[in-house]
């Protein structure tokens, strides 16, 4: 089902959660909704679900304004963070109970919940009742309640936030699946750009209410249309370099200068991003490429890999550089930093927008 | 000196479930430990054991050599930091601080020097000093809880889970405090976690946990590496190890792996396999280490070939998930790759000393 967002205020008493929001979503695509807390996201599911009603703008899913309508008719299934079971009932008919709602045959829902109880892997819960489950396994449960439904539509609100880490992870690969085997359409909240990045085809970044971002989830994190979005969507998040734009586009900054590919005004604050990814160590200095001497000041294993905070000489700056877990540099040790020109990406600080990308070294 | 010693510590709640099984452990002086573990495994009970929060139902505890069983929280030189911050919602960030300095005979401008100097520790800004501190974000107030633990100046800092509640930009920063704090005021720090990248960046050594008994204490690069069990492996590592279930066989001149229609030459490890009954290992290997050949089908030597299910993007690096036969799939970790999709035919390199190798029960096979 394509769902249409047209011009959707939502006020509650004088702050605007959700800010005249546009949004297209393509039949059976999978969205994250990326924000901060107290973003709107919440407010944007639930103005979908038809949890809360718009103080303006419309609501079309399949084509059909369902702005005045109530969830029921709706076809779409919420999924919220702070889950509810009934504590009375073991799994199977916590799982079972909206289907007996909708009048379906016994077969059919015994069908439907082992169907879904086994694609989360929770089939052998079934007789459990739910304060004999850890709370990742009553989250299963939850998000089983909503599958047996088939509904066309889903809509997550960041249910896997309260979970233990691995089984975050394991997660969001069953939603991956999930979406793949059955093609509904799918929007997910979620706070977490790492979340975002790995679960989902579409991400619409949102702040202060408003939708700042939207687009296919990988040519938006290569290339964000704002300073917000470069500045948080991602993990670890991106360095950003502060200069001026001078005549004759040239990008003026504490650490490097670039004559930029793109025109520009001059006179501005600007901000120079890059990429932890997108920064090299090297022993030896190559022409062509921004080069920065400074000093190991913290080594940070995250998981599978390190992040590498460099400072450079005689300057408050923290450059985070991605590297491999077994690339171990020593605290306080010197190390060259490189940077290809081409992947820098330029944006106003005055008006947040991105300017550009890419352009050649200068002294 | 303020060692943390568990001996034969145990815990059961309701004369039934055994929470805590039978821990011996020691917190050296000054170091960081985490204890890491999934829901359940029994960390968060230790540490409120350290704390003097729970009894231990046999055992004792032992803080800088003495014993303190039976010494109640107060009376023991620790501090502790939870999951939700406490504070005091009615008063200002600075009387929260201050509030443990109270009745210590201090005048109010060694109190006030005092705060400041902490909140200086805890980059908290010196406007925020005076706000109410139910009124601030749940990252500022958690670091509002750490600076009241820090005024304290205790030998050893428990921490439960600080960071579990924060949405993730709170979380970077706070981590990013707490690792200066365990630096910068080198004392004895025990840190709960379920979360493995956090265990990693602190501590000097890992503590893991599972079903109330400790199963590996070492350092992070060590259990990362060489994980006791099949378990530890999938736990550390985002994401964790891949493991394949193989059948060992000879030929004429070498010891190969068999999983599936593949098979991998492991004749350097003849001697790890030698006590074991049969012939099935689990072979473990991190997905940072399998490596990408190309898109030939080649099948030498250390080389396997699969088919890719689905790439996860995760902006600096990416997740390929590769079936390499009927129910056995890996993943690989690797730099963004557009020309890994869907179906592509993959062929993978498994470097020989990167092979971890399991008993079907998920120990792990080293050499004596």
């Amino acid at each position: 089902m394509e769902i249409l967002l047209d011009k959707v205020t939502k006020r509650f008493a004088d702050t605007i959660a959700v800010n005249n929001v546009n949004l297209a979503f393509k039949d059976q695509s999978f969205t994250c909704i990326y924000g901060p807390p107290g973003a709107g996201k919440s407010t944007l599911l639930r103005l979908i679900a038809g949890l809360e009603w718009p103080d303006e703008g419309r609501i079309l899913i399949g084509n059909k304004n369902v702005t005045p309508d109530p969830p029921m008719v709706r076809g779409v299934s919420y999924i919220a963070q702070e889950f509810a079971l009934y504590p009375h009932m073991n799994v199977y008919r916590n799982i079972a109970y909206p289907l007996k709602i909708m009048k379906l045959r016994k077969e059919e829902i015994d069908q439907r919940v082992k169907e879904s109880t086994k694609f989360l892997k929770i089939d052998h819960l079934l007789d459990r009742m739910p304060v004999q489950l850890s709370g990742g396994e009553q989250q299963r449960v939850a998000i089983a309640r909503g599958l047996v439904k088939h509904s066309e539509v889903y809509v997550f609100d960041e249910p896997l936030t309260n979970l233990d880490y691995k089984i975050r992870e394991d997660m969001r690969s069953e939603f991956r699946r999930f979406q793949k085997e059955l093609g509904q359409t799918i929007i997910y909240a979620t706070g977490d750009p790492a979340e975002a990045l790995s679960l989902s085809e579409f991400v619409a970044i949102m702040n202060e209410g408003r939708i700042i971002d939207f687009g296919e989830t990988r040519k938006i994190y290569l290339e964000p249309s704002n300073l917000f979005t470069i500045a948080n969507f991602g993990y670890p998040t991106a360095n950003l370099f502060k200069g001026n734009m001078e005549e004759e586009n040239v990008f003026r900054g504490d650490l490097f200068s670039i004559k930029c590919h793109f025109p520009a005004e001059a006179g501005f604050e600007v901000v120079a991003a890059v990429r932890p990814e997108d920064l090299r160590i090297v022993d030896f200095k190559p022409s062509g490429k921004v080069l920065i001497e400074g000093t190991v000041f913290l080594s940070d294993i995250i998981g599978s890999e390190n992040v590498i905070y460099v400072k450079p000489r005689n300057l408050d700056y923290q450059i985070k550089v991605l590297a491999n877990r077994d690339f171990r540099p020593s605290i306080d040790a010197d190390i060259l930093l490189q940077i290809d020109p081409e992947k820098i990406l330029f944006y106003s600080v005055e008006s947040r927008k991105y300017l550009g990308k890419g352009g050649l070294v200068i002294g | 000196m303020a060692e943390v010693k568990l001996q034969e510590v145990s815990k059961i709640f309701n004369r039934r479930v055994e929470a805590v099984k039978n821990l011996n452990m020691v917190v050296e002086d000054r170091k960081v430990v985490c204890l890491l573990g999934p829901s359940g495994c029994g960390k968060t009970t230790t540490i409120r054991i350290i704390a003097g929060l729970e009894d231990p139902t046999t055992g004792e505890v032992y803080l800088g050599g003495e014993e303190v069983t039976s010494l109640s929280p107060s009376e023991r030189d620790v501090a502790m930091v939870f999951q939700f911050p406490t504070v005091y919602p009615n008063l200002s960030v600075r009387d929260n601080l201050a509030f443990p300095l109270r009745g210590k005979n201090l005048s109010s401008s060694q109190i006030n020097n005092r705060v400041e100097e902490v909140a200086k520790n805890l980059q908290l800004p010196l406007r925020v000093l005076d706000r109410k501190s139910g009124t601030v974000d749940p990252g500022l107030r958690q670091k509002v809880a750490i600076g009241r633990a820090i005024v304290r100046e205790p030998k050893v800092f428990l921490f439960d889970e600080p960071l579990t509640n924060l949405d993730a930009a709170a979380r970077t920063e706070l981590m990013g405090i707490i690792k200066h704090l365990s630096r910068e005021l080198g004392q004895t720090f025990v840190y709960v976690t379920h979360d493995q990248s956090e265990a990693m960046s602190l501590a000097d050594k890992i503590a893991v946990m599972k079903d109330g008994s400790l199963i590996q204490y070492d350092d992070p690069d060590t259990i990362y590496e060489w994980p006791k069990n099949r378990f530890i492996g999938w736990f550390l590592g985002n994401p964790g190890m891949n493991f394949l279930n193989g059948i060992l066989s000879q030929d004429r001149n070498n010891l190969w792996l068999s999983f599936g229609e593949n098979r991998l030459e492991v004749s350097k490890f003849k001697n790890l396999f030698s006590s074991l009954p049969s012939p099935e290992v689990i072979l473990g290997i991190r997905p940072e280490y399998l490596e990408i050949m190309g898109n030939s089908s080649l099948n030498r030597g250390n080389m396997v070939s699969g088919v890719c299910s689905f790439t996860e993007f995760l902006g600096g690096r990416m997740i390929a998930h590769i079936k390499l036969g009927e129910g056995m799939q890996v993943k690989v970790k690797d730099y963004p790759r557009p020309d890994i999709k869907e179906n592509s035919i993959v062929t993978l390199n498994f470097p020989e000393d990167k092979l971890r190798f399991f008993t079907p029960g998920g120990i792990a096979l080293k050499e004596e």
